[in-house]
């Protein structure tokens, strides 16, 4: 998505909505399960329509119309949303429309209207703005996980690949753990690897979901520059959410000189290439979580430009013709492939995954301004898990990590949850 | 005259059947109608005379048949016999019940609900029916099902429709109203039959077993791999009754068949019908074998084409189910295929009680609507004028009820049963009648609705009854 | 009907203590996503339908439904159902509407096996119930909406075409036991199930209630809610858990061994109905679809870019008379005896197939055939255009995917249902559709060539899409027993003069068939279709009315896609008799 629409921008897709209601569902030749329908967290938490991406066009059209004043039963219906993008890629099924584009813009005509975000936002973008981080820690508690990895620091150092932690990984010390695994199996890989260390930046990418596009452009073209001046080919980010922003919205804001590549394809392609082998047995039974920001989120941007036209009529077309991101071009198969070159492990999958894969309920701030709604999403995506009959969930996403354990917490499983990473250490005979 | 006759009218047309129905109403009369000019089973005419008895024999043309469509378009009088006599090298056939008087309606047959050979092409239970005009009981003349319009028949005809749907016109299905209501809406003139195609070959099957259940779960397997036309399970007894009018060959043809029989039907029509029946036939054999059952083309010295033609064809005189002993009762009901055999059982035992030999007792399943329902027939032969269940008929279909039969045709007293059951559904259909008669002219006493129970206040002023008149 | 405070905030309150606070709402920004629909343009010219819910409901049983319904009569509320809800019909039709949003009564109750039905609530979509009966080796009719929809609302409150219904029959027909909460908030269990418990019929005792509850098209809420139903389900020779392939948009089933589709086309719509008859008879489809070329060329593109080039090279125009075919088998020899009987037939009525799964070499003999025709149509110079356009739009897509692939991906939609929105809602953003009765094949084909007259008109007019006319789309029912073919038509909702000319040609439409007398068109339902229909249709106006009266004698239940109580139809008679 281009930052830059705004709201009435996509006046033309608010109107060619059908209300068909497919948002609420995977795509449909995908059910195999009378169970596991749903692709909507929101939907399938509130019921109201309204909640439903459709909905939300709806509600957007309204609004524009000034059918209806922006209130705090609007910001609930826009803001009680994982913006998982699930609905975009069922609407995408049959339509050429822009579901969670228009949800984003929404959002950023809420907050540039002076309407939104919720407050429980606020402490987010605060922390953003003066911490460069979501938590709101002091920049120097940012590097602290790197202190003993032995690693290089840039910019005083240069380094071929860029390891980019993200705040949750640099500052949650539960998950610090992921990023110097990450980064010791890229050193034994011989890998040309540094990190930014305090000085690595936040992505911004709350602050677009949140809505906050001002802060997000600023936060994004002031990465890009920094980061092509690190002279860097490689950024290599274990952060879904960080990996999904800036492939799917950082070319939006301005040229990168740098290829960004998530750590499962980074270690996919070490694995493949035989940089690292995985000889120990992990004898284990596992489901993999897609994570939205890893998987239909973080399929590159397309730019587009241009006009709509109507031929025969009614038909709809564009000039020059416009591709649409349809979700499918996520990162899907590298964790899959990595998971399938551990000895002794099995992958089970679950009925909702790739592109129509169900959302933790982690994102689109919903973690922090509705925590009993992103853990009913968790125990959701648990149950799902459950029901394979695994003995353990792996994903690869910060967000999706602290979420789906709060979501295994409030059951009686007994699951596991692993990052990619722990699996992958393992299989090299670390722990 | 004999006052205990009731007066009886032979209309020839629509028109006057709306006239007499609306003379009817203005005399608050009863009416009954008669489809064939017969009393058959179930019929149930004024008592003690006092009512009006409409005898449609008059109508009795066989208005069209449309071989492309597979669509007939029959008056009241049209009878099985007449029809199949019509339908004869015109490359149809009909959906017919089992063996049926060659005297009966095929339209009051078709009103009735009753239960037809080919579950195959029983989509619905409405079916054969498609659409019907009515004369309603406040004497106007409806059309009903696609038959409705727009335009009157010629016109559709000439559009290429053949009356061909149940449903409608627009968003309410009288014919579904109409169909099931024993008369009590209205008098129809003239219906659309759904017919079928007649098969350019037919391979008939029987299967015997010891156990009804087990020929139950061939016919639900036969229907998941919608083999056959003809299907149906008879016992031993009905069996020899529906092939031998003489009671000892009856009786003598029965012992030497198993207990229960089904017959299956395979047809081939025009497009290779030797390779379809000959596939499907040898799959019916291996579903058959499965369950450990064969399934051939005769069955000990009985043969399979002679049971299918008899299915089929109307029934000689006397009447199939009279033959043991020159009558029968019967109580019948719908239940799903895997509850037939049990509920024959509570009707055997009940019989039993009340003195009546069991293995004397009928029976027959006919599966419906594709196999996902069933009527089950039990028969009771019994000498003319005796009561065969000693009264107790009423505790019997109590008995069912319980076990879960569905009496969906509710003659005389189980129409009482099924209401006291649920009289959410008669007030339903009292709200159904009022339209359609609101001066509770129609059949009354039929789906246990008496004269005067619905409807306005009792009138009296102005009703003249037959008596009175005279 | 006055809406009146008091009495309103004391419903508000009662209905909340029914369903609890979270479950209903009367926020304006909910209010409006059940305001907005789809066709609402036909009536308002915006996308807004003309009323907006007083307050909206999400009752979970029928206990709760029961009782919404009995505070709506005590305090004169109408009231609107819907399950999955889609388009104008199921929102409010009148001012101070209490819409049920039966969403969360999403439950299949029970699926027997044995007896081949399944019984569910309002919210289960084709698509679930479908899933769960497969593993079981049978299937669910499907309605031409889509697997999205509700498969209760289609079988018991709107019309119920669908693709497979060759072999699937007709919603209307599909129903058995029904649980109906009537518009004063009696609970009625029709057929089997008021008397035993047990759903495998819904007819009796005596008359059958089915017929007062929904008819050809739908009472579209107007005659109370329908909380649970039982449905026939049909045998799935196919994989219990068929596996799909491939990544949105473009996904397809595997293993159909025995279940291929054949694109049969006919020259003329003389032949195309002898097929249809001969192939019904002949009993070997399971469906048998007929898609106008632009619904067959929006089948197999990506993007509306893609279905333009392809359109202008004519090619598909040039093949309008086709039927989309799909052979299943419970064996082998039956799916060799049915192949073979297919091309018996198509050879008899002088057709071709133009692709099909497993395309074999003897297709030869349809590509001569072809040619033939294309030279005909368009004289030798212009059928080697035809080609030469054909082969550099289309033929990508051929030797990208193959023609194999396209055959599996149009079986795979047409049984799965997964993708009907695309082909119509994707050129313009909205379609209207128009005649379609359900009655024999040579009604359906005079229809469908009378459709092509009256549009026409509205795409020289540039409202409607350029499809050439004919957009007829329909199936053939229960081995060519019945057939219907609605003649659709594509606009763009954002445009008011499309959305308007849609509306004419749908009224044109109406008219057309009345006056044609080629059976009851599709829209034939509320005041105004009854008021075009009822005189030439045995009058059955003031019937549908008395029903309305008699099951809802307060006429709460909103009635306005239904029929109007009596007193208001004799109003309106008279209205229109002095006009």
């Amino acid at each position: 998505m281009n930052p830059r629409h705004k709201l009435d921008y996509y006046e033309k897709d608010l109107k060619r909505c059908c209300h068909c209601s497919m948002c609420k569902f995977i795509p449909l030749i995908q059910v195999k399960d009378a169970r596991y329908t749903q692709v909507c967290p929101a939907i399938s938490q509130k019921d109201f329509h309204a909640y439903c991406a459709g909905g939300k066009l709806h509600a957007a059209l309204s609004l524009l119309e000034g059918r209806i004043e922006p209130d705090a039963d609007l910001l609930d219906v826009v803001y009680r949303c994982s913006t998982c993008g699930g609905c975009d890629v069922s609407c995408k099924h049959n339509r050429d429309l822009e579901p969670l584009e228009v949800l984003f813009a929404l959002r950023a005509h809420l907050v540039s209207t002076g309407v939104g975000p919720l407050p429980e936002h606020e402490p987010i973008l605060m922390g953003i703005r003066n911490y460069d981080n979501v938590w709101q820690q002091p920049r120097q508690a940012r590097g602290r996980w790197a202190k003993d990895a032995g690693v290089k620091v840039l910019p005083k150092q240069s380094a071929e690949v860029l390891y980019f932690a993200g705040c949750t990984y640099s500052l949650n010390r539960q998950l610090t753990g992921v990023a110097r695994k990450t980064v010791a199996l890229m050193k034994s890989a011989g890998v040309d690897v540094g990190v930014l260390g305090e000085e690595e930046p936040c992505c911004g990418s709350p602050a677009f979901t949140i809505g906050d596009h001002e802060l997000f452009m600023e936060k994004a073209a002031a990465n890009i520059a920094m980061f092509n001046r690190l002279g860097i080919k490689r950024l290599v980010t274990s952060c879904a959410g960080c990996f999904g922003v800036m492939s799917g919205k950082y070319p939006a804001v301005g040229d990168m000189s740098f290829e960004v590549v998530p750590a499962v394809s980074f270690i996919e392609e070490l694995v493949r290439e035989g940089g690292i082998r995985l000889t120990h047995p992990v004898n284990m039974t596992v489901t993999y979580h897609d994570p939205c920001h890893l998987g239909r989120q973080s399929e590159p941007y397309i730019p587009w430009e241009g006009r709509e036209l109507k031929k025969l009529n009614s038909v709809v077309v564009h000039d020059p013709p416009k591709e649409y991101r349809r979700g499918t071009k996520g990162v899907y198969d590298a964790p899959r492939e990595v998971l399938a070159a551990v000895p002794g492990l099995t992958l089970t999958e679950m009925k909702r995954i790739r592109e129509y894969s169900f959302c933790c309920g982690s994102g689109g701030g919903v973690k922090s301004a509705f925590p009993e709604f992103a853990l009913t999403a968790a125990r959701e995506r648990v149950a799902e898990a459950e029901e394979t009959g695994v003995r353990a969930i792996v994903t690869a996403c910060p967000w999706c990590e602290a979420n789906l354990a709060d979501g295994l917490a409030a059951g009686e499983s007994g699951m596991e949850l692993f990052d990619l990473v722990d699996i992958v250490t393992r299989a090299m005979g670390g722990e | 005259m004999n006052l205990s006759e009731p007066r009886v009218v032979k209309p020839g047309s629509a028109a006057e059947v709306a006239r007499t129905i609306i003379d009817a109403r203005k005399d608050h009369e009863p009416v009954f109608v008669m489809s064939s000019g017969k009393k058959h089973r179930h019929w149930r005419g004024p008592a003690g005379g006092d009512g009006l008895v409409v005898d449609m024999s008059a109508m009795a043309r066989v208005v069209r048949l449309d071989r492309r469509n597979r669509a007939a378009l029959v008056e009241p009088g049209v009878t099985f016999g007449t029809f199949s006599r019509a339908l004869e090298g015109k490359g149809l056939r009909a959906n017919t019940p089992l063996a049926p008087r060659a005297s009966k309606s095929v339209l009051a047959s078709a009103l009735e609900r009753e239960p037809v050979i080919m579950p195959r092409y029983h989509w619905d239970m409405v079916d054969p029916l498609m659409s019907i005009e009515v004369v309603l009981g406040t004497g106007d003349l409806f059309r009903a099902g696609s038959g409705a319009g727009p335009g009157s028949l010629q016109e559709q005809w000439a559009s290429g429709q053949a009356q061909k749907s149940p449903m409608g016109p627009s968003q309410f299905d009288p014919v579904r109203l109409v169909q099931g209501s024993q008369g009590t809406m209205g008098v129809v003139t003239w219906a659309s039959i759904r017919v079928e195609q007649a098969p350019a070959r037919t391979d008939y099957l029987l299967s015997g077993s010891e156990d009804l259940a087990t020929l139950c779960s061939l016919v639900q397997r036969l229907s998941w791999r919608r083999l056959g036309e003809e299907c149906l399970i008879l016992n031993s007894g009905a069996l020899g009754s529906l092939l031998e009018t003489d009671p000892a060959n009856a009786a003598a043809l029965a012992n030497s068949l198993p207990p229960w029989v089904l017959l299956l039907g395979l047809a081939g029509f025009a497009w290779r019908p030797d390779e379809r029946v000959a596939y499907q036939r040898a799959e019916a054999v291996e579903i058959a074998r499965a369950l450990g059952l064969s399934a051939a083309p005769s069955l000990g010295g009985l043969s399979a084409d002679r049971v299918g033609r008899a299915a089929g064809a109307t029934s000689a005189e006397p009447y199939w189910k009279d033959r043991a002993l020159g009558d029968s009762d019967e109580v019948f009901f719908l239940a799903t295929l895997d509850r037939a055999a049990p509920l024959i059982s509570v009707a055997r035992d009940k019989a039993a009680e009340a003195g009546y030999p069991s293995e004397q007792a009928g029976a027959y399943v006919q599966p419906l609507v594709g196999g996902r329902a069933a009527h089950v027939e039990v028969m009771f032969p019994h000498e003319p004028g005796k009561a065969p269940l000693n009264g107790t008929s009423r505790s019997l279909s109590r008995a069912l009820l319980d076990a879960g039969a569905f009496f969906s045709r509710p003659y005389g007293d189980w129409a009482d049963l099924v209401w006291e059951r649920d009289p959410r559904m008669k007030r339903a259909v009292e709200k159904i009648k009022g339209i359609f008669d609101p001066d509770g002219i129609m059949s009354p006493g039929n789906l246990g609705i008496p004269f005067h129970e619905y409807g306005e206040a009792p009138r009296t002023t102005g009703r003249r009854s037959r008596k009175a008149r005279d | 009907m006055t809406v009146q405070t008091a009495s309103r905030e004391s419903a508000y309150l009662e209905l909340e203590h029914i369903v609890g606070p979270e479950h209903i709402t009367s926020s304006p920004v909910i209010m409006d996503s059940y305001t907005f629909q789809f066709n609402a343009d036909n009536i308002t010219g915006t996308n807004w339908g003309p009323f907006r819910p007083w307050a909206v409901i999400l009752p979970e049983s029928t206990r709760q439904v029961q009782a919404i319904v009995r505070v709506c009569n005590e305090h004169e509320v109408p009231f609107k159902a819907i399950s999955t809800g889609w388009a104008i019909m199921g929102a409010p039709s009148c001012e101070g509407c209490l819409q049920i949003d039966l969403r969360r009564m999403n439950h299949i109750i029970e699926i027997d096996e044995e007896n081949m039905y399944a019984v569910v609530e309002p919210y289960v979509s084709g698509a679930a119930l479908q899933a769960e009966a497969m593993k079981k080796g049978l299937n669910c009719h499907i309605h031409g909406a889509g697997s999205n929809a509700s498969l209760l609302a289609n079988a018991t409150s709107v019309c119920g075409q669908g693709n497979t219904g060759m072999s699937t029959s007709h919603s209307n027909r599909n129903l058995l036991g029904v649980e109906w909460v009537t518009p004063t908030g009696e609970v009625l269990h029709l057929g089997s199930l008021g008397q035993t418990g047990r759903w495998f019929t819904g007819d009796g005792p005596g008359p059958s209630l089915r017929g007062a509850m929904r008819g050809f098209l739908g009472a579209f809420g107007g005659i109370g809610v329908f909380t649970r139903c039982a449905l026939k389900l049909y045998p799935w020779y196919g994989p219990r858990e068929p596996e799909v392939k491939g990544t949105t948009p473009d996904y397809w089933l595997e293993g159909l061994d025995r279940i291929h589709v054949f694109q049969v086309v006919l020259e003329s719509w003389d032949s195309f109905a002898d097929f249809c008859y001969k192939l019904g008879e002949a009993e070997i489809a399971m469906v048998a679809c007929r898609n106008a070329p632009v619904v067959a060329v929006a089948g197999v593109v990506d993007s509306n870019e893609e279905f333009v080039e392809i359109w202008e090279s004519e090619y598909f125009q040039s093949f309008p008379y086709a039927l989309s075919v799909v052979i299943d088998a419970g064996s082998d020899a039956e799916f060799a005896h049915r192949t073979r009987v297919l091309h018996d037939i198509v050879d008899d009525c002088g057709g071709l197939i133009q692709f099909a799964t497993k395309t074999r070499p003897s297709y030869i003999k349809y590509q001569l055939r072809m040619l033939n025709w294309l030279r005909k149509q368009h004289g030798t110079v212009g059928a080697v255009r035809v080609l030469y356009r054909a082969a550099r739009s289309f033929g990508k897509i051929v030797h990208e995917k193959g023609m194999d692939h396209l055959a599996r991906t149009m079986a795979a939609a047409m049984i799965k249902a997964h993708a009907n929105a695309r082909a119509i809602f994707r050129f313009g953003g909205s379609f209207i559709t128009t005649f379609g009765a359900l009655e024999t094949i040579d009604a359906a084909v005079a229809g469908a060539k009378r459709g092509i007259e009256v549009k026409k008109p509205y795409i020289e007019r540039g409202v409607l899409m350029d499809d050439t006319g004919d957009n007829a789309w329909g199936t053939i029912y229960e081995q060519g027993a019945l057939m219907h073919l609605e003649e659709v038509a594509a606009y763009d909702p954002s445009d008011p003069e499309a959305a308007a000319g849609a509306t004419r040609f749908m009224i044109d439409a109406i008219v057309a068939s009345r006056d044609d007398h080629i059976g009851f068109c599709f829209n034939g339902f509320s005041d105004l279709g009854h008021g075009l229909l009822s005189d030439q249709t045995s009058g059955y106006y003031r019937w549908l009315a008395a029903l309305k009266d008699a099951f809802d004698p307060a006429g709460v239940s909103d009635g306005g896609y239904y029929v109007s109580r009596s007193e208001e139809v004799t109003a309106l008679v008279d209205g229109l008799q002095k006009h």
